[in-house]
C-alpha cells in the first residue's frame, strides 16, 4: 500500500437516526424504510492472505451500505480460499463469509476472493481481479460491489467517484479546489484550483469530463474540463448569470441558467454546434435544471408561484408542470437513474433546509436527513445512496446517507469546508 | 473571525470591472488537472492607471451637505428571499444616483449577495435579482445604464461568516462598488 497517500477526507461512520425519527415530518412512510439495521445480514470478512489492506476496505464499504453488518474481527473461526467449515459459521449465526488471497504479479496484484453462503453451503462468488499496484483500494471497492450485487441484485457503487469543492481559507491563492475522490473520501485528486469561487460541478454521462462554474474572471462562466488531460474550454460566458450546468443522457446537449435576456432562464446548448435555445420564459427565477434520465424532460427550480418549487418541463409539448407543493422552499431537484425518485432541498419550516426524497409517481415526500442547512443532493448511480453537503457546527462537510435512512457517513475535511458534491455516473 | 477576512478578500477587487478595458487587465492564473495548464483570463482591474483615469472625472460634483451621509452608505440590505427596497434604501440610492449623474465617468459594480440558506444556484439568481433591483432604481432615477453593472455572487461572499439570524441579515445585501472611490466619499 502506498503509505504516502494523502488522507484528505477523514471518514466517520455514524448510525443514523432511527427510521421513525427520520419520517416524523410527514405521516407517509417512505417504502424503503423497512428494516432496522441490527436485523441486517452479517457478513464475516476473513482477512485475506497477504491482505495489503484490502479486507478493511470491503468491511467498511459493506457496513456503510446500510444493508449489511460486516466484521473482520473476533470471528468465530478461521477460513481461507476453498477452506470454509460451514458448521463453524452456522453456530455463530453468520450467513455469509468472504475469504481471499492476494498474489503479487509483475505489474501489480491478483486478487482472488470468494463469497460463501453458509446456509446453502456453496460459493456465490469465486473471482479473480488483476489490478495495478496503485489501484489496490479500487480492487477492494470492486470486491464490495460484487458482494453487494450478489446479495441484493443491485450493482454496488463503492468503486465510484465523487467530485466536490473544497474551500480552504488557509491557502488564499488556491482557496477553492475542485477535487475528485473515491466514495470513501480516499485518493483525492485536485483538478482545478482558484482563488475565486467554484460551484455546480456536473459530470458528462461518460464521466470523462466535468463542467463547473468558476468566478476566476470575477464573473461567472461555465467551463468544460477533460479529466484525463486537464485541458478545458469555456462553454458559456454570457452577460449576467452563467450557472447550473446539466448534461443530457446522450451527452449531446447541456442545460444551464443564464440571464442574458434579463432574468434567470433555462437555456439548452447543442454541444456540437454550440447553438443556444431558450427553454423557459417568465419573470420569475428559473434555475437548477436537470435532465430526467430518459432525456425527454427536465426538472428545474422556479419561484414563479411565489416561492421556490420544483417544476418539470417536457420537451415534446413544451408543457410545464409543478411537482412540489409541501414547504415554502423546494429546490435543486435531481433524479435517480431509474427516474423514480427526486432528491431535493426542502424547507419544512423555520431555517431548516433538509434533503428530502420525493417519489415521482405518488408525489409522497420524505425528509431523509437529520441535519439542516443541507445542499446539493446527488444520487449514487444505483440510487441507494445520496451524497449531500451540510453543516455540523462550524464545519461544512459531505454526508452520504442510504436512501432508506438507516446509515449516514460523514466526509469532513481538516483542510476546510467541503461542498457541492456530484457523484460520478457509471 | 479570521475567516471573515478571507471570505471578503477575493471580492475586494470586484468593483473595478467594466467591459471594454480588457487590454489593461492583469492575467489571472488558474491551474487545472494533473498536468497543470495555465489559463489566461481577463481579471478585474487593479490597475492604478485605470483608477487614476476614473478619478479624474470624479470630483465634488454631485456631493452636497444633504446627500453626503447617504453617499457614505454603500450597501443596502434585504429581507429573506426578497429583493424589495426600503424607504431608507431609496434615500441612499437617490444620493448615489445624483452623484453618478454628476460624474458621468464614474462606474459602479452592483454586487448582489444572499445569506447561506438554500441552494447555491438559486441564491446566485436571487443575488442577481437584488443587484438588478438596485440597478433599475438607479436607472429610473436618471443614471446612465453604461455606468452600472449588476453581478451576483449569491451566497459565495458573506461579510459575516456566522450561521445565525444576525449574520444572515448582514449578508443579504447589494454592495455599491465604485470603480474608484471618489476621495470626497472616503
Amino acid at each position: 500500500m502506498n503509505t504516502s497517500r494523502k488522507h484528505l477526507l477523514s471518514l466517520a461512520l455514524i448510525t443514523a437516526l432511527s427510521p421513525l425519527a427520520s419520517t416524523t415530518a410527514f405521516a407517509q412512510l417512505y417504502l424503503e424504510i423497512a428494516k432496522a439495521p441490527d436485523q441486517a445480514p452479517k457478513i464475516a470478512i476473513v482477512p485475506f492472505n497477504n491482505d495489503n489492506g484490502l479486507s478493511p476496505i470491503v468491511e467498511t464499504d459493506l457496513n456503510r451500505s446500510g444493508r449489511f453488518t460486516s466484521s473482520s474481527k473476533n470471528l468465530p473461526a478461521n477460513a481461507a480460499i476453498n477452506q470454509i467449515q460451514a458448521s463453524d459459521w452456522q453456530a455463530a449465526g453468520i450467513p455469509y463469509v468472504v475469504t481471499g488471497q492476494i498474489k503479487q504479479t509483475a505489474t501489480g496484484f491478483e486478487v482472488h476472493y470468494q463469497l460463501y453462503d453458509v446456509q446453502k453451503q456453496q460459493y456465490i462468488l469465486n473471482e479473480l481481479l488483476n489490478v495495478p499496484a496503485s489501484r489496490i483500494r479500487q480492487a477492494g471497492h470492486m470486491v464490495s460491489d460484487a458482494i453487494y450485487q450478489a446479495l441484493t441484485g443491485i450493482p454496488g457503487d463503492f468503486s465510484g467517484r465523487i467530485a466536490y469543492v473544497l474551500r480552504n481559507p488557509a491557502t488564499p491563492a488556491e482557496r477553492y479546489t475542485l477535487q475528485i475522490a473515491d466514495t470513501d473520501g480516499e485518493q483525492p485528486k485536485t483538478v482545478l484550483s482558484s482563488r475565486d469561487p467554484i460551484l455546480s460541478p456536473a459530470w458528462t454521462p461518460d464521466a470523462k469530463k466535468i463542467a463547473y462554474v468558476s468566478f476566476e474572471t470575477k464573473r461567472p462562466a461555465i467551463y468544460l474540463q477533460d479529466l484525463s488531460t486537464g485541458t478545458r474550454e469555456v462553454l458559456t460566458s454570457f452577460k449576467g448569470l452563467n450557472g447550473a450546468p446539466s448534461f443530457s443522457p446522450d451527452g449531446q446537449s447541456m442545460l444551464f441558467t443564464a440571464s442574458m435576456n434579463g432574468n434567470p432562464e433555462i437555456y439548452q446548448m447543442d454541444l456540437s454546434t454550440r447553438q443556444v435555445k431558450r427553454m423557459t420564459n417568465d419573470s420569475a427565477i428559473d434555475t437548477e435544471a436537470r435532465y430526467t434520465p430518459d432525456g425527454k424532460s427536465f426538472i428545474f427550480t422556479s419561484d414563479r408561484g411565489g416561492s421556490a418549487q420544483i417544476y418539470r418541463y417536457t420537451f415534446a409539448d413544451g408543457s410545464v408542470k409543478r411537482l412540489t407543493f409541501k414547504g415554502s422552499f423546494n429546490a435543486r431537484g435531481t433524479l435517480s437513474a431509474d427516474g423514480k425518485k427526486i432528491a431535493l432541498v426542502h424547507r419544512p419550516s423555520g431555517s431548516s433546509y433538509k434533503v428530502a426524497i420525493q417519489d415521482i409517481n405518488t408525489g409522497i415526500t420524505n425528509i431523509l436527513t437529520p441535519t439542516s442547512l443541507d445542499e446539493s443532493p446527488s444520487f449514487s448511480p444505483n440510487g441507494q445512496m445520496v451524497v449531500y453537503a451540510t453543516r455540523e457546527g462550524s464545519r461544512g462537510l459531505l454526508s452520504i446517507m442510504s436512501t432508506d435512512g438507516r446509515f449516514r457517513m460523514n466526509l469532513p475535511s481538516e483542510q476546510g469546508e467541503v461542498r457541492e458534491p456530484a457523484w460520478a455516473p457509471k | 473571525m479570521k475567516s471573515i477576512k478571507y471570505l471578503a478578500l477575493p471580492f475586494l477587487s470586484v468593483a473595478l470591472v467594466m467591459t471594454g478595458c480588457a487590454s489593461r487587465k492583469p492575467a489571472a492564473t488558474t491551474t487545472t488537472g494533473t498536468n497543470p495548464s495555465t489559463v489566461n483570463t481577463s481579471g478585474l482591474s487593479e490597475d492604478a492607471a485605470l483608477n487614476a483615469q476614473n478619478l479624474a472625472g470624479a470630483s465634488s460634483k454631485g456631493v452636497t451637505e444633504a446627500n453626503k451621509a447617504a453617499l457614505a452608505k454603500r450597501v443596502v440590505h434585504f429581507d429573506y428571499d426578497s429583493s424589495d427596497l426600503s424607504t431608507e434604501d431609496y434615500q441612499t440610492l437617490q444620493a448615489h444616483a445624483q452623484f453618478l449623474m454628476a460624474n458621468a465617468n464614474s462606474k459602479v459594480a452592483l454586487t448582489g449577495h444572499t445569506d447561506e440558506r438554500g441552494t447555491r444556484e438559486y441564491n446566485m439568481a436571487l443575488g442577481e435579482r437584488r443587484a438588478k433591483a438596485v440597478q433599475s432604481y438607479l436607472i429610473t432615477n436618471g443614471v446612465n445604464p453604461q455606468q452600472l453593472e449588476a453581478v451576483s455572487y449569491g451566497k459565495e461572499a458573506p461579510v459575516n461568516a456566522g450561521h445565525d439570524e444576525s449574520a444572515w441579515k448582514e449578508n443579504r445585501r447589494v454592495e455599491i462598488n465604485y470603480e474608484a472611490v471618489p476621495p470626497l466619499l472616503k
